[in-house]
């Protein structure tokens, strides 16, 4: 039956991508487009005292100019926020407005003022620089505790103390009193640096308005087309939705940052509409460091207690969470519900709470990164796992086996509830550790360790054993916390009359893979070549409606409507098939592409099914000809992806240097589609990880100027930074999902980057280093170690 | 930011106090100056060109002259602007004669800080000092040559202003 599941097809989006003919949005020509240049702030914050655009609406080639007046003035509203968080005391959620240009106050380095439209790309960023603003620079809020501290400057007047909303989840008084009486309390300060998302394609936007049919075409470089659409048009522009299609063709990684809407998609469309001509938006490098929303940007205090046996008895969290100037479309989800209800872990700690505020800076806004939320979570869980462990001199791998929660499956034993509001579905947690440790060799490892320590050599290994929630989410359970969306998954399966299959998926492809894994699913299901499959995804007039993608949920969500509309398309085919057979649909099989009458050789193959029901001459009485399925999904739970990663590096006493020597992630994703595109997301996304804990970092100086706003001064991983990654994995299916599977596009970030920083914290603990800040260059650990040995 | 450096040249404190406050001579040795307008007392604007990296820029603004404590030091306060960002600094440049040199040498010094936006610190970070320091470099070379050239060539407009 399974021909394609499980085995690793060769991406076949991948001969487009390699042969340079992927079309990307800032490929897109249209007759007559025009091309914008936005002016941005060059302060952190500043009031905005006069704009003057003359000489630069008298330069050469250019069409004309906007600025944030112009959008109020036509009554253009505010970018929204998706989520609404309100504080503990029941007070609603602080939501300041956040105009798609700046009036009258710019809040941070980046924030777009105006917009200058001309016939050329370079006219128009030779006219944007003749712009002239008057700005009236005032102090910044840039520090993510000391902004939501009196005395602060205020980013929104009416936000006392730049706190939007604050959270909190779990039980305080039992956490309180865990801790109170725990043999042993393990604390960390830990900072989550700020990361800056960098996909290698640019974002873009081009707003193509069309007099004729009163009709709008955005091509964006976008996540998710359909949430764009809605957002745009419902909140911000108020314009029919059925009037506006949003189209995000191929899209060159995102990582979370093109799931927002910005500001520059609204531009586009609305200064079509003004001047009647296509107006494209394609972001400069330098402009993406200071316009994408970035990720992180935690400063937490977290406890763990122990007993005298190392069992975990309560957790206490307490996180001021960086949100930037605006709040972005999922900012205040991320450092909330994507966060503080992962702390549970893989583990039985029966007391947990977490206390999260967030914080309005002058600095750009922070939304969901890769992991987003689960990332933060698993660092500083996993980082006070192996702190605990040296501290109480216990075995890392050990204190986990003591903690970890025994394997349930989700069907014989039930999903884990755990206590901080998640119902996990199935898992097997000591089983992914101990094939990391094999794989890894451990004891010979110890021994390799305590060798090199004799010569002076200071080789550590790190443990970091993860849970993420994926498969994003059943629309009852997010709605009942706040989310102003449903976030279920739709797909079309369209059966051409030759038996020739088109799919119409909500998920969005922009570097997952989804042409080939969707494709393999489809034609097992059916039986059928995969050539004969069609992934069709990125079109608003395509698709009937998509969530997008992120949360690792495509496979998982939009996989299961596929699975849905497949089920479908096998029902009604099935009644076409007996009729033509005459026998009774009860004694058909359906296998290879072919129904067979059971016990005879009668059968019909596929095609000629579907042909019949394009070509109805002899068919089932009452029943409607097509071949043609729509399905909507929503999830009854989130997925539960886990793995176990494991580090060794060697720390250089002398320069501090930190190179990994070897990565082993065993991660169980539940049921694998295809492994070689598993695997290529784990390899990402441990990358992605690694780089966090070495290497990344936005930093911003004390007048919220981004100082390494470019390639040459943030660090960005590359090969050499990086050793050949071993990869295992268990198999651990979801119970709740027709595929099985679970997710696989964020485990590598949210695995990697706890590990590494262990591995150089148990190079270095016996020298006196307790704690290492990320990233870890040599400079951070270099002090360090001389401050240990001081 | 912050820049400084310093430089000994073979001349009076007296001579060199002279050059440093003849706006003529400023236009002429300060680098990437185009052209240096007087507005006032001791005010004037100013035009720059710098290659920095990867930025090739025009900043215009106003230069300062304060603090003015003959012949030993002034205080410069600078506030430029352009498309690559803005920077505002304030310099303090001193001048010292060196005990028992004969002939007579003065050190001048100079300890700037400045702060940047835009491009400049976003992009200019990693080369800011490097730049820094040629530009330092170039400013005391070009000195020395005033002090020791009879007829120097004009390398930037300088005008008088109404005032």
């Amino acid at each position: 039956m399974a021909k394609y599941i499980g085995q690793a097809v060769k991406r076949v989006e991948d001969r487009r991508f390699i042969t340079g003919k992927g079309r990307y949005t800032d490929d897109i020509k249209l007759p007559g487009m025009t091309y914008a240049a936005i002016v941005r702030s060059p302060h952190a914050h500043a009031t905005i005292n006069a704009i003057d655009t003359s000489r630069a609406l008298a330069a050469d080639g250019v069409v004309t100019a906007f600025v944030g007046q112009d959008l109020a003035d036509a009554g253009v509203g505010g970018l929204p926020c998706g989520w609404q968080v309100d504080f503990k005391n029941g007070d609603t959620m602080k939501e300041p407005p956040h105009p798609v240009l700046a009036v009258g106050k710019v809040r941070h380095v980046g924030d777009p003022v105006v917009i200058v439209i001309a016939e050329t790309r370079d006219q128009a960023q030779d006219a944007a620089e003749l712009v002239e603003v008057d700005y009236g620079i005032l102090p910044a809020a840039v520090d993510t505790v000391a902004s939501a501290g009196e005395g602060a400057p205020l980013v929104h007047d009416d936000v006392p103390r730049n706190v939007p909303f604050d959270w909190g989840l779990g039980d305080a008084d039992a956490a309180a009193a865990a801790l109170d009486s725990a043999a042993h309390v393990t604390t960390l300060e830990i900072t989550n640096q700020r990361l800056v998302a960098n996909a290698i394609e640019p974002r873009c936007a081009i707003g193509d308005y069309d007099s004729a049919r009163d009709h709008y075409t955005l091509y964006t470089s976008s996540q998710n087309p359909h949430v764009i659409r809605l957002l745009m048009t419902a909140f911000v522009l108020g314009l029919p939705e059925h009037k506006v299609r949003v189209v995000s063709p191929d899209v060159g990684g995102g990582f979370g940052s093109k799931i927002f809407h910005y500001a520059e998609e609204v531009l586009a469309i609305w200064c079509s509409r003004q001047i009647e001509r296509p107006v494209k938006w394609t972001a400069q490098r330098s402009e993406s460091f200071i316009s994408d929303a970035q990720g992180r940007d935690h400063v937490t205090k977290a406890e763990l207690g122990l007993d005298a046996d190392g069992n975990f008895t309560g957790l206490r969290v307490t996180t001021h969470a960086n949100v930037g100037a605006y709040l972005s479309t999922f900012s205040t989800c991320v450092p909330t519900y994507l966060y503080g209800t992962l702390l549970q872990g893989l583990y039985t700690t029966p007391a947990i709470y977490v206390d999260v505020t967030a914080v309005f800076t002058n600095t750009v806004p922070v939304d969901a990164l890769r992991g987003a939320g689960r990332p933060e979570a698993t660092y500083l869980l996993e980082r006070l796992v192996d702190t605990a462990a040296h501290e109480l001199g216990l075995d890392p791998g050990e204190l986990r086996r003591r903690n970890f929660i025994p394997p349930f499956d989700g069907v014989e034993q039930p999903g884990y509830q755990t206590q901080v509001a998640l119902q996990y579905d199935s898992g097997n947690y000591a089983g992914v550790l101990d094939k990391a440790l094999e794989m890894v060799g451990y004891d010979d490892f110890r021994e390799e360790q305590a060798a090199a320590r004799a010569e002076g050599r200071y080789l550590g290994i790190g443990f970091s054993t993860y849970i993420e929630a994926c498969g994003i989410a059943p629309s009852a359970v997010v709605g009942s916390l706040g989310a102003r969306a449903g976030l279920f998954e739709s797909a079309v399966v369209r059966v051409q009359p030759t038996g020739k299959v088109s799919v119409f998926v909500g998920s969005h492809s922009h570097g997952q893979g989804h042409e080939t894994t969707f494709s393999q699913v489809v034609a097992d299901q059916l039986g059928i070549p995969i050539e004969d499959v069609d992934i069709i995804h990125g079109d608003t007039d395509q698709v009937p409606f998509g969530m997008g993608t992120y949360g690792s949920r495509s496979l998982a969500v939009g996989g299961s409507a596929i699975v849905r509309s497949l089920d479908k398309v096998k029902e009604k085919g099935a009644k076409i098939a007996a009729h033509l057979l005459e026998a009774s649909e009860d004694d058909l099989e359906y296998a290879g592409g072919k129904w067979t009458v059971r016990g005879t050789d009668k059968s019909i193959g596929f095609g000629d099914v579907a042909l019949t029901a394009y070509v109805p001459h002899n068919y089932p009485e009452g029943l409607e000809p097509g071949l043609d399925f729509t399905s909507f999904y929503d999830p009854a739970n989130f997925t539960f992806p886990f793995g176990a990663h494991l580090c060794i590096v060697e720390v250089c006493a002398d320069t501090g240097k930190v190179t990994l020597k070897r990565f082993v992630a065993v991660d169980d994703v539940g049921n694998v589609i295809n492994p070689q595109i598993v695997e290529g997301q784990v390899h990402g996304g441990v990358c992605h990880g690694i780089g966090q804990a070495l290497l990344e970092g936005a930093i911003y100086d004390g007048d919220g100027q981004l100082v390494n706003g470019s390639y040459m001064d943030y660090a960005m991983p590359r090969a050499d930074d990086l050793p050949a990654l071993e990869l295992g994995r268990t198999v651990t299916p979801c119970p709740h999902n027709p595929l099985g599977a679970k997710g696989a596009g964020e485990a590598g970030t949210i695995g990697a980057t706890p590990a590494v920083v262990n591995a150089a914290v148990d190079a270095l603990w016996h020298v006196g280093v307790r704690d290492l800040p990320m990233p870890l260059t040599p400079q951070t650990v270099w002090q360090a170690i001389q401050q240990a040995g001081s | 930011m912050h820049l400084e450096g310093e430089h000994t040249i073979s001349a009076s404190r007296g001579h060199v106090w002279e050059q440093l406050n003849d706006a003529g001579v400023l236009a002429r040795i300060t680098p990437g100056l185009q052209e240096l307008q007087a507005q006032g007392e001791d005010s004037y604007q100013a035009r720059f060109a710098i290659k920095m990296g990867p930025i090739n820029s025009t900043f215009s603004g106003t230069l300062r002259v304060a603090d003015r404590v003959a012949p030993q030091r002034f205080r410069l306060l600078i506030d430029v602007a352009g498309n690559a960002g803005s920077a505002t600094a304030e310099a303090l440049v001193t001048a010292t004669p060196v005990a028992g040199a004969d002939p007579e040498q003065t050190r001048v010094t100079f300890a700037a800080d400045a702060r940047l936006t835009g491009l400049l610190v976003r992009m200019g970070q990693r080369v800011l000092s490097g730049v820094g320091r040629l530009l330092t470099k170039q400013f005391f070379q070009a000195l020395e040559r005033e002090l020791n050239d009879a007829s120097p060539q004009p390398a930037a407009s300088y005008q008088e202003g109404d005032s």
